[in-house]
C-alpha cells in the first residue's frame, strides 16, 4: 500500500509543479498579446 | 549499500530502514521513476511534431492530404482509450515484422498468420533472434513511445488547429499587405502567435500524459507501477 | 467448432459467473468469431453496471463536494478542495491499485465501531471484489471531476435569477432547490454528458490491473484482452470492443441529450447549449 501511495504522491506532486509551470508560461506568452490578460500585462508595466 | 547493512539483527531501527530501502529491488523502483520522466521527455516533443504535422494536414488546402489529417485526428478521437493503447503497439510490431518479412524473406510460401500464431521467418523476428535483454527492452519502450506519440499527436493536432484559427485574422492580412507571401505570414505572424490560445488546451493534454504513464507497465515495462507492484506484494493476475 | 446460437449460449451470459455458462473460456484455435462477439457483448454488462451506479450515486455526491467548495467557511471548502485535487490529480490507474491494496489490508472479519449501546460491525470483505470496491473508487473518482464542472457552473450562474429568487422570497434550500440547483444543472450539463462518457470509458480499468477478476467474469475489455492473448491477433477482439463503446456513447450522448432539452426547455432556442462530444480519454 505504502508503495502506491507514493506513487500517488509523486503523481500530485507532478500535476501541481506542471499546473504551476503552465501558469507561468501562460503570463510569459500573454506579454504583447492583443489579449485582455496582454493589456492587463502592459498595464502593470506602464504602472 | 551500506557496510552495516551486513548483519541485519543487530540493527536499531532506523539502520533497519536505511538497509531495507535501499535494496536492489528498492534501487530499481527509484530508477523506474527516471523512465517515467524519460517517456515523458520523449514523448512531449513527438507529440507536438505529430500534433504540428497534423494540423497543418487539417489546414491543407490539398485534399488527399487534408483526408489524411481528417481520418488520423477523427479515427484516434473516436476509438476509446486504452484501446489503442494497446493495439498499437502489438499491431506496430506485427506490422513491421510483416514488412521486413516481405524483404528479407520472398521466397517464403506459408501464409503469415497460421491459427493462432503469427509465424515470420527468421531474419524478420524483430527484435533480432538472440538480442539481449537490455536491446528487447529499449524496443519496448520505443515501442510504447510511438503508441503516445500517435495517440497524444491527435489531440495536440485538434488544439493547435484551432489555435491557429484562433489567430485575429486581421493579423494575417496585414502580413499579406506587407507583401509577405502565405507561407511567410504563416511562419512569422500565425506560428509565433497561436501558443497562447494552444496553451489551455496543451496544458490539459500534458496533464492527461502525465495521468497516461502507468499505462506503460501493461505494455511490459518495467515501471513504477511493476516495481511497487513488486515490492507491495499485492500480486494480482495481470 | 460451434455454431453462433451456442456460442451465444454458452458465453453470452458467463460475465455472470461460471454458473451462468461454459465453465472454461473458449481457448486457442477453439476460438470463434461468434465467441468474441458474444463474450465481449456480454461482458459490457459490468461495464454498463459501474458506469450507471457510479454516475447515480456521484451526482448526488458531486453536488455536495461542489457546494462545500464554494461555501465561505474553509472547513468546508478546504476538505473539498483537497478531495477534488486529490482524485483529478493522480491517474484512476493508480487509484485503483492504492485503493486495493488498501482493502486486502482491511480485517477480513470486517471492522467493529464500538457506538456506547450497540456496536456497529462493517462489512470489508466485498471491498476487495471489483464489483463493490472498484466501484467505490470509481464514485469518488467521478465525484470529483463533476464536483469541479458543477463548481465552475455554481459560479456562473446569472446574478439576475439569484436577485429574482430574493425578490420572490425564496430563501435557504427552496431557492436552492428552485433556482440554483436547475441552473447549475443547465450550464454544466454539457461538460457533464463528457464526464459520463469518460467515466463509462474508464470502467475498462477496473479489471485491467488491481482488482482481480473472479471466476474469470469481467468487463468487454478484460475479455477482448483475454482474446488477443489468446489468438496473438488484435485485428478482431480490439475493433469489436471499440466498436461496442462507440455504440455505448451514442446511447449516452442521446440520454443525456433528452435530459439536457428538458433543462433548457424555458430559454429561447438560440441560448440553448448544445451538448459536442469532446473525447479526452485516459483520467
Amino acid at each position: 500500500m505504502w508503495y502506491f501511495l507514493v506513487l500517488l504522491l509523486f503523481y500530485l506532486f507532478l500535476t501541481w509543479l506542471s499546473e504551476r509551470g503552465f501558469g507561468a508560461l501562460s503570463t510569459r506568452l500573454s506579454r504583447g498579446q492583443a489579449t485582455a490578460e496582454g493589456a492587463r500585462l502592459r498595464r502593470g508595466a506602464a504602472a | 549499500m551500506f557496510e552495516f547493512c551486513a548483519d541485519p539483527s543487530i540493527l536499531p531501527d532506523w539502520q533497519w530502514f536505511a538497509c531495507y530501502l535501499t535494496s536492489g529491488t528498492h534501487l530499481a523502483f527509484y530508477r523506474s521513476f527516471f523512465v517515467v520522466m524519460l517517456l515523458l521527455a520523449i514523448v512531449a516533443p513527438l507529440a507536438l511534431g505529430m500534433g504540428l504535422l497534423g494540423a497543418l494536414a487539417l489546414r491543407s488546402s490539398f485534399a488527399p492530404v487534408n483526408l489524411l489529417g481528417r481520418g488520423y485526428v477523427n479515427l484516434i478521437r473516436g476509438v476509446p482509450d486504452i484501446v489503442f493503447f494497446l493495439f498499437v503497439p502489438i499491431a506496430l510490431g506485427q506490422g513491421i515484422e510483416w514488412v521486413l518479412h516481405q524483404i528479407n524473406c520472398p521466397d517464403w510460401d506459408q501464409p503469415v498468420r497460421q491459427g493462432n500464431d503469427f509465424i515470420v521467418c527468421r531474419e524478420a523476428k524483430m527484435p533480432p533472434v538472440g538480442a539481449s535483454a537490455w536491446a528487447r527492452n529499449v524496443y519496448a519502450f520505443s515501442m510504447a513511445c510511438v503508441a503516445f506519440a500517435l495517440v497524444f499527436g491527435a489531440f495536440v493536432a485538434n488544439t493547435l488547429y484551432g489555435a491557429m484559427r484562433a489567430v485575429p485574422h486581421a493579423q494575417v492580412e496585414t502580413a499579406e499587405a506587407y507583401g509577405m507571401t502565405r507561407a511567410q505570414a504563416f511562419r512569422r505572424v500565425v506560428l509565433p502567435q497561436m501558443w497562447i490560445f494552444a496553451l489551455p488546451g496543451l496544458s490539459n493534454i500534458w496533464q492527461i500524459l502525465i495521468k497516461a504513464t502507468p499505462l506503460l507497465f501493461l505494455l511490459g515495462i518495467q515501471d513504477v507501477v511493476f516495481w511497487a507492484r513488486e515490492l507491495g506484494g499485492a500480486k494480482t493476475s495481470l | 467448432m460451434r455454431t453462433c446460437a451456442e456460442s451465444f449460449e454458452a458465453y453470452f451470459l458467463r460475465p455472470l459467473g461460471r454458473a451462468y455458462g461454459e465453465n472454461l473460456l473458449p481457448r486457442g484455435l477453439d476460438i470463434t468469431f461468434c465467441d468474441q462477439l458474444f463474450l465481449i457483448g456480454g461482458g459490457l454488462m459490468w461495464n454498463i453496471y459501474f458506469a450507471v451506479l457510479a454516475v447515480g450515486i456521484g451526482f448526488f455526491l458531486a453536488t455536495g463536494v461542489a457546494l462545500m467548495k464554494v461555501s465561505e467557511n474553509p472547513w468546508l471548502s478546504r476538505p473539498a478542495g483537497a478531495f477534488i485535487f486529490f482524485f483529478r490529480g493522480s491517474p484512476l490507474f493508480i487509484q485503483f491499485f492504492f485503493f486495493y491494496s488498501m482493502f486486502v489490508l482491511l480485517p477480513r472479519a470486517g471492522i467493529d465501531i464500538p457506538l456506547g449501546f450497540t456496536t456497529l460491525t462493517v462489512e470489508t470483505r466485498a471491498l476487495t471484489t471489483a464489483q463493490v470496491g472498484g466501484l467505490f473508487v470509481l464514485i469518488l473518482n467521478t465525484t470529483a471531476y463533476s464536483a469541479e464542472l458543477f463548481v465552475g457552473a455554481l459560479r456562473a450562474i446569472p446574478k439576475g435569477d439569484l436577485e429574482a429568487a430574493d425578490a420572490y422570497g425564496l430563501s435557504g434550500f427552496a431557492k436552492f432547490r428552485r433556482v440554483t440547483w436547475p441552473n447549475m444543472l443547465r450550464l454544466a450539463w454539457p461538460s457533464y454528458t463528457n464526464e459520463a462518457i469518460f467515466l463509462t470509458h474508464s470502467t475498462t480499468l477496473v479489471f485491467l490491473s488491481a482488482f482481480p477478476a473472479r471466476q474469470q467474469s469481467g468487463e468487454a475489455f478484460y475479455y477482448a484482452r483475454y482474446f488477443v492473448d489468446q489468438t496473438f491477433n488484435p485485428f478482431i477482439a480490439y475493433p469489436l470492443v471499440a466498436a461496442y463503446f462507440i455504440a455505448l456513447t451514442l446511447v449516452i450522448i442521446v440520454g443525456f441529450g433528452l435530459v439536457n432539452r428538458r433543462l433548457n426547455r424555458h430559454l429561447p432556442r438560440e441560448r440553448r447549449q448544445r451538448i459536442r462530444f469532446r473525447p479526452q480519454y485516459i483520467r
